[in-house]
């Protein structure tokens, strides 16, 4: 089976599949979105399946030459019916709004607890999960974890807010607002204890770094996240409220106790791309 | 007695095989011309028929009057026969043998005609079709076919046979034809269901796309069936009243059908629907002559060598001589490559399809306007299997070929070097322009699309310096076209060629003004191994190195003329999508109005203006969906068989 994944590497090579650099019978596409001519290379690869993060970005002409079945995998956050849209939330919407819904044969939503807000809306969602990782690079290891706390994304008021005490604390804190994925970013989660996860503004969210950072043996200190995880559960503490130096004490103490690392390997493949592929394999057959 | 016949044909292969059978009962010379057949018609015929003699037109239209009459000075002047007929591959006698045929023709005075009779086989799936029988109309058509004597042809010297064969012009008016049969001369317009669909759309779309054709009204009745046939699902009684009407079309008409009393004693084949290649006509020799005068015509032999060149005037002895001389004696290429048959022991069809059949659905990153468009497809064949390291184009302009192999090489994840040399001044062929522009333009969307690819801007023998120690496995000559321009750039690139080294020569079926290539390849192709297209102006794949040959398939490829034939019907047909599936992906519709429906959220006038490029865009698409699901109905393994004759008829030769 050849298998297409087309995402913008620097946010999207963590969701690509294992090792796919050396397997024929997978291509994988960085998006360029001055030219979307780079999409005749998926439609000379022939796959059998592609599957496009960030489905709202691409046009519907390239789409339908691609052959195969074609998935979209929405991982833009939407607002919560009854919560006021902020700009941002009102701006992701607009543009699901206009995605050329009928290219794919199959859609994914990765936040369930999203599920009604976006059946009020009438978006033809098939599934609900959270993005696949690449577990062959977020894996834990044994190695030295120098960094107390670690946290990747864009910054804005809330999250400045949220995080600016950790400066002045005796806590070793590492923030890349940008421009890490894949193996570097495992490679950043696999030296640090704890990961944050802290919302763009203060809608709760299950963002795909939560089990990127468990899936690395980390514990991830998570603002409210909607719903609670489905694996590695002792990994990943919701707080509510603000963030503050005893709840990430409390964290660095349960990283110690190793159970983290335990459940990352126990648990992290059930969220593989490998995993996720025979999954959609069969529900693509089933829809058929 | 000696009798011939002349028989023009384009991409019949599927019925040939009856036909010959009636050409090796009742004739002793078999005239053939091809008008640019892609499917295995030629060698089939050259293959089945000891007699038979086999021309290549090349021509604008369809001067089938001019040939017909250039056949009979051949007929009777040179080979000398007594009487000659004209043919269509879906005619047949009414005799029974060669005996009560001649009892017959010499009852009247030379000048011999037959009505139509239109007769429809009882099962029109194609393969039984003279087992089954047939069913026809109690009186024969209107429409009359003609035979000749050699007698007749001389004491009319002016007599000139008309479009069609159905009479003869320039004789007394008090000289009329003789009917040789009552029962007339059996005529199969629809010889199976899936033929009739295929010859009507392809002729059709001759007719559509030759403007003289089209002002004369000339084969109308082909465009007016394929308008039927697109409007309308037809079952098997539509089919039996359209070809017991032909040309004529009335399916409310109360047709009685008789079942045709004479079972065809000198047919032992069957029709071969296997061998139905979808292609709709427009091949490239008659485009490569666009802008000649259109009564001039141009007759090649086997190897593609003129023999007769027509500018529609009266046709002199000496020239018919000369084309006789050039078809005695010639030796059988086919038979030569019987002998030669590369063996393959282990045949895989999956790595048949991986390796030469699904590359050819391939699309380059962007097509810029060219002439070469017809030939990418092989070309991702090349990169495919030949894997090149370096790569270098000689004469870029807008970067085509270029961008083509760019893709390629991407698509195959091949760590090459392409190169791609051009002044940007343009030439004499070409046409003088100011490239700073396009080189610029091009050399922006190379580095931003791909890795490994480099212009340089130099005449091509300023650029061959950088090329030494750096041996190129594939080069593709396209520059000034004289002779004496391609073959220096031939002779002075040879010498860095690799022992894998490849050479592409474009326009190679190009005769008009001074190109040359033609008059090259005829002496290289002599020399090394070749495979040669025809179609978009022609395109020459020189084997050169040593090595370059190693793959077995491409070998068997280049040693059976017969299956290669397939092979290129296929390459052609699958090239002529690519135009249009290039020019859809590459509408330049802002990504926010594609994704999304534009209609309702402009303005009035823009509104209007969105619609009309949806409307096209949509139409440009549906047309580009009704191509390509035929296509891949058979491509995906489908078990309908139209369109993958080629490929299994690759499989069946490359399994003996």
């Amino acid at each position: 089976m050849r298998i297409g994944f087309v995402g913008p590497f620097t946010y999207f090579e963590n969701h690509f599949p294992e090792k796919w650099r050396t397997r024929s019978n997978i291509l994988c596409l960085d998006v360029d979105e001055w030219d979307y001519s780079f999409l005749t290379r998926m439609i000379n690869f022939r796959p059998d399946l592609t599957v496009f993060y960030r489905p709202e970005l691409y046009p519907k002409k390239y789409l339908k030459s691609i052959p195969g079945k074609r998935v979209a995998f929405l991982s833009e956050p939407v607002q919560l019916v009854g919560h006021s849209e902020t700009l941002e939330s009102s701006l992701r919407s607009s543009v699901y709004e206009r995605m050329s819904w009928d290219s794919y044969h199959h859609s994914i939503y990765y936040d369930g607890t999203k599920r009604s807000s976006i059946e009020r809306r009438g978006w033809p969602i098939n599934a609900y999960r959270p993005l696949p990782i690449d577990t062959s690079a977020f894996r834990s290891s044994a190695g030295r974890r120098p960094i107390d706390v670690a946290f990747i994304g864009k910054p804005t008021p809330h999250r400045v807010a949220e995080m600016d005490f950790l400066r002045s604390t005796d806590l070793k804190f590492a923030w890349v607002a940008h421009g890490l994925s894949g193996r570097a970013l495992a490679a950043l989660f696999r030296r640090s204890k704890v990961v944050l996860n802290i919302h763009a503004d203060e809608m709760p969210s299950f963002e795909p770094r939560i089990y990127l950072g468990a899936a690395c043996g980390c514990v991830v200190l998570s603002e409210p996240m909607g719903q609670r995880p489905e694996v590695m559960r002792e990994s990943i503490i919701e707080y509510s409220g603000s963030l503050d130096y005893a709840g990430v004490k409390s964290a660095l103490r349960l990283f110690n106790t190793g159970e983290p690392q335990r459940a990352s390997e126990l648990e992290s493949s059930k969220l593989g791309v490998d995993r996720f592929l025979l999954d959609l394999e069969s529900a693509i057959l089933d829809q058929i | 007695m000696r009798i011939a016949s002349f028989t023009m044909f384009k991409n019949e292969e599927a019925i040939l095989g009856p036909f010959c059978d009636q050409l090796d009962e009742f004739f002793d010379v078999s005239f053939f011309v091809d008008h640019a057949s892609v499917d295995g018609s030629a060698l089939f015929v050259e293959d089945r028929l000891k007699g038979a003699q086999v021309f290549k037109l090349v021509a604008d239209g369809y001067p089938q009057a001019e040939l017909a009459n250039i056949f009979s000075k051949l007929a009777f002047e040179i080979f000398e026969v007594d009487f000659l007929f004209f043919l269509d591959c879906d005619e047949y006698l009414p005799f029974a043998s060669r005996s009560e045929f001649e009892k017959e023709i010499v009852k009247g005075k030379g000048y011999l005609n037959m009505n139509w009779r239109n007769v429809v086989p009882i099962n029109l799936d194609g393969v039984d079709s003279f087992t089954e029988g047939f069913v026809t109309l109690p009186k024969p058509s209107k429409y009359t076919k003609v035979g000749i004597s050699r007698k007749f042809y001389r004491s009319y010297p002016e007599m000139t046979i008309t479009q069609g064969y159905h009479t003869v012009i320039g004789i007394p008016s008090n000289v009329h034809p003789y009917n040789i049969s009552s029962i007339g001369l059996l005529h199969m317009p629809i010889p199976f269901r899936e033929k009739y669909l295929n010859k009507m759309g392809a002729s059709a779309k001759v007719v559509r796309d030759s403007k003289f054709l089209h002002e004369n009204r000339l084969g109308v009745h082909w465009v007016e069936h394929d308008d039927l046939i697109k409007r309308r699902n037809l079952t098997d009684g539509d089919l039996n009243n359209i070809g017991l009407l032909y040309p004529e079309i009335d399916l409310k008409a109360k047709t009685k059908p008789t079942r045709l009393d004479f079972n065809f004693p000198y047919v032992r084949s069957r029709f071969d629907p296997g061998k139905l290649i979808e292609i709709s006509s427009e091949i490239a020799d008659s485009k490569s002559v666009s802008g000649r005068n259109r009564r001039e015509l141009t007759l090649l032999d086997r190897s593609g060598n003129a023999v007769l060149v027509s500018d529609g005037g009266v046709i002199s002895k000496i020239s018919v001589e000369n084309l006789g001389k050039n078809v005695m004696g010639r030796e059988s290429k086919s038979e030569q490559a019987a002998v030669n048959r590369t063996k393959v022991d282990s045949f895989d069809p999956d790595e048949i399809q991986d390796r030469y059949i699904a590359p050819l659905f391939s699309l380059p990153r962007k097509l810029p306007l060219t002439a070469w468009g017809g030939h990418i497809p092989f070309l991702f064949v090349l990169f495919r299997n030949l894997k090149p390291a370096c790569y270098v184009d000689l004469g870029v302009h807008f970067g085509a070929s270029l961008i083509a192999a760019a893709t390629a090489a991407q698509s195959y994840d091949l760590k090459a070097d392409l190169w791609g040399v051009d002044t940007w001044e343009g030439d004499d062929h070409a046409g003088r322009y100011e490239g700073d522009k396009i080189h610029d333009d091009l050399q922006a969307f190379l580095d931003r699309s791909f890795s490994g690819v480099h212009l340089i801007r130099s005449t091509f023998d300023e650029a061959r310096a950088q090329f030494e120690g750096r041996p190129v496995d594939l080069l593709h000559i396209d520059g000034l076209h004289t002779y004496e321009a391609v073959k220096h750039d031939y002779e002075h690139w040879l010498p860095v060629l690799s022992d894998k080294g490849v050479v592409m020569f474009h326009d190679i079926s190009v005769r008009e003004r001074d190109f040359g290539v033609w008059r090259l390849w005829d002496e290289l192709k002599q020399k090394f191994p070749s495979l040669e297209f025809t179609h978009s102006h022609g395109l020459g794949v020189l084997f050169v190195g040593s090595n370059s040959l190693s793959d077995p398939y491409l070998r068997l490829m280049v040693e059976d003329a017969r299956l290669f034939s397939a092979y290129r019907a296929t390459v052609s047909q699958i090239a002529e999508l690519l135009p249009l599936r290039s020019a859809y992906l590459a509408t330049e519709v802002p990504v926010e109005q594609d994704v999304a429906s534009p209609v309702g959220r402009t303005g009035e006038g823009d509104a209007q203006d969105v619609r009309r490029q949806l409307t096209d865009a949509q139409w440009a698409l549906q047309h580009y969906k009704n191509q390509l699901q035929t296509i891949r109905q058979h491509y995906e393994g489908s078990t309908s068989w139209r369109v993958s004759a080629p490929l299994r008829y690759l499989k069946r030769l490359m399994g003996k």
